[in-house]
């Protein structure tokens, strides 16, 4: 009976044996399995990562026909908006600013209101600008006149009528750019007080709709008079500014001449200027 | 679990512990390295991909087209067709925010979008979908897009696993032979420790002659000999006190058979006496047989009680002249000499040794006499002396008839005698050369017999030299010694026993 016992005994220490001694021929199959659960849980920084293409303003067909329409302004600035500049290089032509040198354009009425439902689902123009124009607007679409530069920036503009028969008050003008579609500006004004516009959401808007946001360096300008009303681009040397206000206009009632503004813009301004610009 | 199992069973898995770290080292190293190069090509190519991306999205600003939805899809589609295979899978997203929600274009693998939101900027991460394991890129890029590469690296985790099948068969195969070689190293090794058992285990049994005769240089060589050893110390203790055992029922035997031969005689001549009406003559001859074979038995008695008295005792060896001594021997003996001639060397007067006068006195009368006993009547004897180095060399030889070889070491002992029916006709009970034995030792030497069949025997013993400035004590000695020594008449004709004589042995 104790042979027994001793020989079960002893087979089951041999049959541990057996067991460990598989459990340790299997260890590869166990370190694989832990390696394999920790490289699936997580993440693994990449070591040789991909280094984004830096764009710059030179990149953005927009930001070029801005940069040359500045410069033909800067080349003859005596010379009006309006009127051909001109010199040894290049020829350019302005666009129009009065409703008697612009042609009036039903079509391009309707285009600047789809432009303006547009901006208003966007954020850049608030919603009650947005609808107040619409309105006021839809009913007289004569009224629209447009011109084209020749780098091929539309001007819309929506006149009104004032006291004086021989002056028009611009109740909505709009800078196109042709090619892109893009709103380079826009102002609307009216003579009642609109509520306070979001400019951080408006001005994000407006740089999205001209495309220029793959410069991604979009950032308020600080210590600048833009800080509150303007997102710049050091990369495309752009500047985005949003303002509203009031003016007066004393074409359009004497007895009350205070109007109210809207104003979305996009405008090339080197980073050396924009730092001269104090707040 | 015998020790050669145990050993086998540490080998093997000391082996299989040592292979198989081995192996997941050298399988993970390999794997690791070609997932490591895999990355990297993925790396470049989905790096590729982006940079196509990205400057096909500035062209289009460039140019003044919009970069929308159709644009981005179109371009992926013509990447991936002309990439081919290499291009694997790919998405773009709109939203980096949540990509999975604002794909423009993906042909990720069903189940693999899911796996995108959660992916930083700029790292990766091994996504594996039912059996297939896939490299997830993603990176971010201008206008709040993002692009998102999918690698299928299901070949290298197949290679893995078939490497790992191929270890695992070979680490098998490995581990059976290292395991059947561990058994037999295991019990070769302790094949010196199963013959150490079995030679224990047979000594314990009673067979003290086993040895392992193991001849190894190592530490099982040297245990086995020190057991070899140990067993012969073993055996000579046994042996010993089985001789002890012998002599003692030797000793009874001959005892009781000298005791049991006179008590016959005297028995049988008691008998006629008390049942007889026997003439005086034949009275008087059956008393004397009567009362010499009582003596017999009582010289017997005295002899034996020596035996047992120089067993136990211890003396103080003294200066003493040996020429005393041998005047004294040479006095007492010359009655029973009869035709035999005995001759003593000359001994100078002043020569000293270290003894007891009286022992060595009944020693050297002892040997003369049994030298005596084997001679014939033209006999001859010799007592003699020379000086060693270390002492001096007694010796006493005859002509007789000489011991067998092979009986000489025998002749110590008690009631052993060579020829019994000549020892008896003479009046020796085999008692004397044992006295002669243990007086030697008492004065630390031995006797040394030489001698062979019908040529004689020679019995010699050595005895330190004294020193003479203790001369005056061993002249007082050897004067109470010649006193003591002083003849007296046999009491028994047959008798040969000096000490009942002299009486001064009997301590």
């Amino acid at each position: 009976m104790n042979n027994k016992k001793q020989a079960f005994r002893n087979g089951c220490k041999i049959a541990g044996v057996a067991l460990l001694t598989a459990c340790l021929a299997l260890l590869p199959l166990g370190v694989f399995a832990v390696a394999d659960a920790a490289r699936f849980q997580a993440a693994a920084p990449v070591q040789q990562a991909y280094v984004p293409i830096v764009p710059s303003g030179e990149d953005f067909y927009l930001l070029r026909t801005l940069q040359s329409r500045a410069k033909a302004r800067v080349r003859n600035p005596s010379q009006p908006d309006g009127e051909e500049k001109t010199n040894a290089l290049n020829f350019y032509l302005a666009a129009k600013t009065g409703p008697g040198a612009m042609t009036q354009s039903y079509e391009a009425g309707l285009y600047a209101l789809q432009l303006l439902n547009s901006l208003e689902e966007s954020g850049a123009l608030p919603q009650d600008w947005a609808q107040t124009i619409i309105w006021k607007t839809q009913a007289t679409p004569d009224r629209f006149f447009t011109s084209v530069d020749t780098l091929g920036l539309v001007t819309i503009t929506y006149f009104e009528e004032t006291t004086d028969p021989t002056t028009f008050l611009t109740v909505f003008s709009m800078v196109v750019d042709g090619k892109t579609g893009a709103v380079i500006s826009l102002f609307v004004s009216d003579a009642q007080k609109h509520e306070e516009a979001n400019r951080t959401v408006a001005l994000e808007a407006f740089v999205q709709q001209t495309g220029l946001s793959a410069l991604a360096d979009w950032s308020v300008p600080n210590g600048t008079s833009y800080e509150e009303s303007g997102l710049y681009s050091a990369r495309g040397g752009a500047l985005a500014t949003c303002a509203d206000g009031k003016y007066a206009s004393a074409y359009y009632q004497p007895t009350q001449p205070m109007r109210f503004y809207y104003s979305l813009q996009l405008s090339m301004l080197a980073e050396e200027q924009l730092t001269g610009i104090a707040q | 679990m015998r020790f050669a199992q145990k050993l086998a069973c540490v080998i093997v898995l000391v082996l299989a512990a040592a292979f198989s770290a081995g192996g997941s080292v050298l399988l993970y190293g390999n794997f690791a390295d070609a997932l490591q190069n895999a990355a990297q090509q993925n790396e470049a190519q989905h790096a590729l991909a982006c940079y196509s991306l990205e400057s096909n999205m500035l062209a289009r600003h460039s140019r003044g087209d919009a970069v929308d939805d159709e644009f981005l899809k179109q371009h992926m589609s013509g990447t991936h067709s002309a990439v081919g295979k290499h291009a694997a899978y790919s998405a773009v997203y709109r939203n980096q925010a949540a990509p999975e929600t604002q794909a423009v274009f993906s042909n990720l693998p069903a189940g693999l979008e899911n796996s995108v939101g959660g992916l930083p900027d700029n790292q990766m991460r091994y996504v594996k979908i039912d059996s297939r394991v896939f490299a997830l890129y993603q990176t971010p890029m201008i206008e709040a897009t993002g692009l998102v590469s999918a690698f299928d690296v299901s070949e290298i985790y197949a290679v893995r696993t078939r490497s790992v099948q191929r270890f695992l068969w070979l680490e098998a195969a490995v581990l059976a032979c290292a395991a059947v070689a561990a058994v037999l190293l295991s019990h070769w090794l302790t094949k010196p420790l199963a013959t150490l058992t079995a030679a224990s285990a047979d000594i314990a049994g009673g067979a003290y002659e086993k040895r392992t005769c193991i001849r190894t240089a190592d530490e099982i060589g040297a245990l086995s000999g020190s057991f070899d050893a140990m067993a012969e110390s073993v055996e000579q203790t046994v042996h010993a006190l089985e001789a002890s055992v012998q002599q003692r029922d030797d000793f009874m035997g001959a005892f009781t058979h000298e005791l049991k031969t006179p008590m016959t005689a005297i028995i049988g001549y008691a008998d006629t006496l008390r049942t007889m009406q026997c003439d005086p003559d034949a009275q008087k001859m059956a008393a004397g047989y009567i009362f010499g074979e009582a003596k017999r038995v009582e010289t017997l008695s005295q002899k034996l009680l020596q035996l047992l008295v120089l067993s136990e005792q211890h003396i103080v060896l003294c200066p003493v002249s040996l020429f005393t001594v041998l005047r004294r021997v040479e006095y007492a003996s010359k009655p029973w000499w009869g035709k035999v001639t005995v001759s003593f060397a000359p001994c100078a007067a002043d020569l000293l040794v270290r003894a007891d006068a009286d022992l060595l006195t009944d020693l050297l009368y002892n040997l003369l006499h049994n030298a005596v006993k084997a001679c014939d009547a033209a006999g001859a004897v010799t007592v003699a002396h020379t000086q060693t180095q270390e002492g001096i060399c007694i010796t006493v030889g005859d002509n007789g008839h000489g011991i067998p070889a092979h009986l000489l070491e025998r002749v110590t002992e008690p009631f052993f005698m060579v020829d019994k029916s000549r020892a008896r006709r003479s009046g020796g009970s085999g008692i004397g050369l044992a006295l002669c034995s243990k007086i030697a030792a008492l004065h630390g030497t031995q006797l040394t017999i030489k001698s062979g069949e019908h040529k004689g025997t020679v019995v010699s013993f050595a005895l330190q030299l004294a020193d003479k400035a203790l001369a005056p004590h061993a002249a007082q000695s050897d004067k109470t010694s010649v006193a003591l020594a002083a003849p007296r008449k046999s009491a028994h004709p047959g008798s040969s026993n000096p000490h009942r004589d002299r009486g001064g042995v009997q301590r």
